[in-house]
């Protein structure tokens, strides 16, 4: 076999230009299987893991998978919204822990993610540097996030414009870098996470500005407790030790808007209580992220069903193509087995050899094939083009 | 004498009421009788399509004959499997071809030792032998070099060292000068003779050149023998 193995090689080296092209061309058909099985497997492992770590999500009623990609990947936004006070009398304190999430803006392509502090701990995030967004106005970023835009604490994110044309729409946030998040693999890289108020004044929800009282000049109305400033008057659209007292909020909280709640119950008992509660309610949906995936990723995979019934026919189209060069090199190879058979060699170790031969051609273009797709699919998970 | 056949081993090839016949060709070879004794230099010479090529084939046992005995040392071709004339020609026969037909992708060395990769059974290479052999012919400085980076001689040079690396009882060459220029030839013709004595084997060549007869203990005229038309062009099967 030693020696089988050695003419075929030295007959493949010496051929390298036709060898590599058949090598090649079984790369480039094998190259995409290997990439979608890696890139499946990580898509499947990433929301899986992501989504069994977070027992229940509550959001407005309607998609499933608009509140899941939302709430759990900052991916996309929900058309409906809910509010604190609708959660309030369901999941109760003692019961389970609320967390909000509100993710509706984005600051260079990032998603803003409001939130409270209890959020880091929940997903078991650390700091590499700085601290959490303590601060109206702080932003503490992921690992990405301060890598792609090179940024460090005490170095500013501006929110983006989201209705460059609108005039009544509320003016981007400058918010500074209070810390950055260590790696997690997650979506939590890619998050700008801030406090929900912070998130509430990019919505417009709150604001800061000059004192109109301070200048007659700016006032517009002034009736019974409230005083209207004409459009002299400065929005301010930094937090800063100045301005901070400005900043304030029309109406309670409690009724601000909210992407969803994750909510944490206190025992099995408790998360059926809330379920049920929350299954009763006609304004919100509980949300199980677990189930959720499990049924996008049967969307997923019934998809990867048609691109493997296409492979079927791509690879039986390579086999026929192997077979006619193996048999169009046979023909030419005919002087040289025929010298081989009148030296003594068998018939049995012609095929022997030739199918050697075709052996290394094919490992070469799978093992070509598996870095490439494993290079490609590490590109692309680095480069987040899943999460 | 031979168990198998009954032959006294100083015969070498020992053909009786030989013939063959190419299928679908209305060629034929009949050979009553030829006899070459061991250690003996036979020139095969005739017409070209006459025979003389599948002659060494038939004696090889790369072809079989439709009728008739061939005994090559000592073995009755027709009354033994492929499987062991194959084992024959490769353990006891060398052969030298016109066109060399050394493989481009191989090294001198590999080429001269494919033998012994196409045969485990042929055992270990003898490493003294390689190096006189190769050390003889002149071809020891090449051993790493491809082929086509030799000249005709020295190609034809490997060749025989690959005939012989097995040290076989018998040499079948066919026309291995016959693309070669006349000071060539008689360097390869000197070094297989040369070669050839030192084995103790016995030379059966086929030649078109008939200078060359003088050199060899017995001249075999194929016009002696009956060809009923010319034998395809290549003479192989």
């Amino acid at each position: 076999m030693k020696s089988t193995l050695l003419l075929a090689w030295r007959y493949v080296s010496y051929h390298w230009l036709r060898s590599g092209i058949l090598a090649c061309c079984i790369a480039l058909v094998t190259f995409l299987p290997f990439a979608v099985e890696i890139l499946v497997a990580h898509y499947q492992e990433t929301l899986t893991k992501r989504a069994s770590t977070t027992p229940l999500l509550v959001g407005a009623k309607g998609s499933r998978f608009d509140l899941l990609m939302s709430s759990l990947y900052f991916k996309g936004k929900t058309k409906d919204l809910i509010t604190a006070k609708e959660c309030a009398s369901i999941a109760t304190p003692d019961l389970c822990t609320t967390i909000p999430l509100y993710v509706r803006h984005s600051a260079k392509g990032y998603p803003v993610v409001g939130t409270s502090l209890e959020y880091f701990g929940f997903r078991n995030l650390q700091l590499a540097a700085g601290t959490l967004p303590l601060k109206l106005g702080d932003a503490t970023i992921g690992s990405r996030v301060a890598a792609d835009l090179k940024l460090s604490p005490g170095d500013y994110v501006i929110s983006d414009t989201e209705r460059l044309y609108d005039l009544a729409a509320s003016y981007p946030l400058r918010m500074r870098i209070a810390g950055i998040l260590e790696q997690s693999g997650t979506a939590d890289d890619r998050g700008v996470f801030v406090d929900t108020k912070t998130a509430w004044i990019i919505s417009g929800i709150g604001h800061g500005h000059q004192d109109i009282e301070s200048n007659p000049d700016w006032v517009l109305d002034k009736g019974d407790g409230h005083v209207a400033g004409n459009a002299a008057v400065v929005e301010y659209n930094e937090i800063t030790e100045a301005t901070l007292e400005s900043f304030h909020f029309h109406g309670g909280t409690d009724d601000f808007p909210l992407t969803a709640m994750v909510v944490l119950p206190r025992n099995q008992k408790s998360f059926t209580i809330v379920k049920a509660r929350l299954t009763s309610s006609k304004t919100v949906q509980p949300l199980l992220p677990e189930e959720g995936i499990e049924e996008l990723l049967d969307f997923v995979f019934q998809a990867k069903k048609f691109f493997d019934a296409n492979l079927i026919l791509v690879t039986a189209a390579t086999c026929l193509f192997i077979a006619l060069v193996v048999l169009l090199t046979v023909r030419v190879r005919q002087r040289e087995i025929e010298t081989l058979i009148k030296i003594g060699a068998s018939r049995i170790m012609i095929v022997r050899l030739l199918t050697v031969e075709l052996l290394i051609v094919v490992v070469v273009g799978v093992i070509f094939a598996a870095g490439l797709a494993a290079l490609a699919s590490f590109v692309a998970i680095r480069q987040g083009l899943l999460f | 004498m031979s168990p198998a056949t009954g032959e006294t081993t100083d015969t070498a090839v020992d053909v009786e009421n030989l013939l063959f016949r190419y299928p679908g060709n209305e060629y034929e070879l009949a050979i009553p009788r030829l006899r070459i004794a061991t250690h003996r230099k036979a020139a095969i010479i005739g017409p070209s399509g006459s025979g003389k090529t599948t002659l060494l084939h038939l004696l090889a046992g790369i072809l079989a004959p439709d009728a008739g005995r061939i005994t090559v040392a000592g073995t009755v071709l027709g009354d033994v499997p492929d499987s062991r004339r194959r084992r024959l020609r490769m353990e006891r026969i060398g052969l030298v071809f016109q066109e060399f037909e050394l493989l481009e992708h191989l090294s001198v060395r590999e080429n001269i030792l494919l033998p012994f990769m196409l045969a485990p059974s042929l055992g270990k290479v003898d490493e003294a032998h390689f190096s006189m052999l190769t050390k003889r012919t002149g071809i020891d400085r090449y051993l790493n070099r491809r082929p086509r980076r030799l000249s005709q001689g020295e190609r034809q040079r490997v060749a025989i060292c690959r005939a012989l690396v097995t040290q076989p009882a018998l040499i079948l060459a066919d026309e291995p000068t016959g693309n070669l220029d006349p000071k060539t030839t008689a360097e390869i013709l000197d070094t297989m003779i040369g070669e050839v004595e030192r084995h103790d084997a016995t030379l059966v060549m086929v030649t078109h050149d008939h200078s060359l007869i003088e050199r060899f203990d017995e001249v075999i005229d194929f016009a002696e023998f009956r060809v009923s038309s010319h034998a395809p062009e290549s003479e192989t099967p």
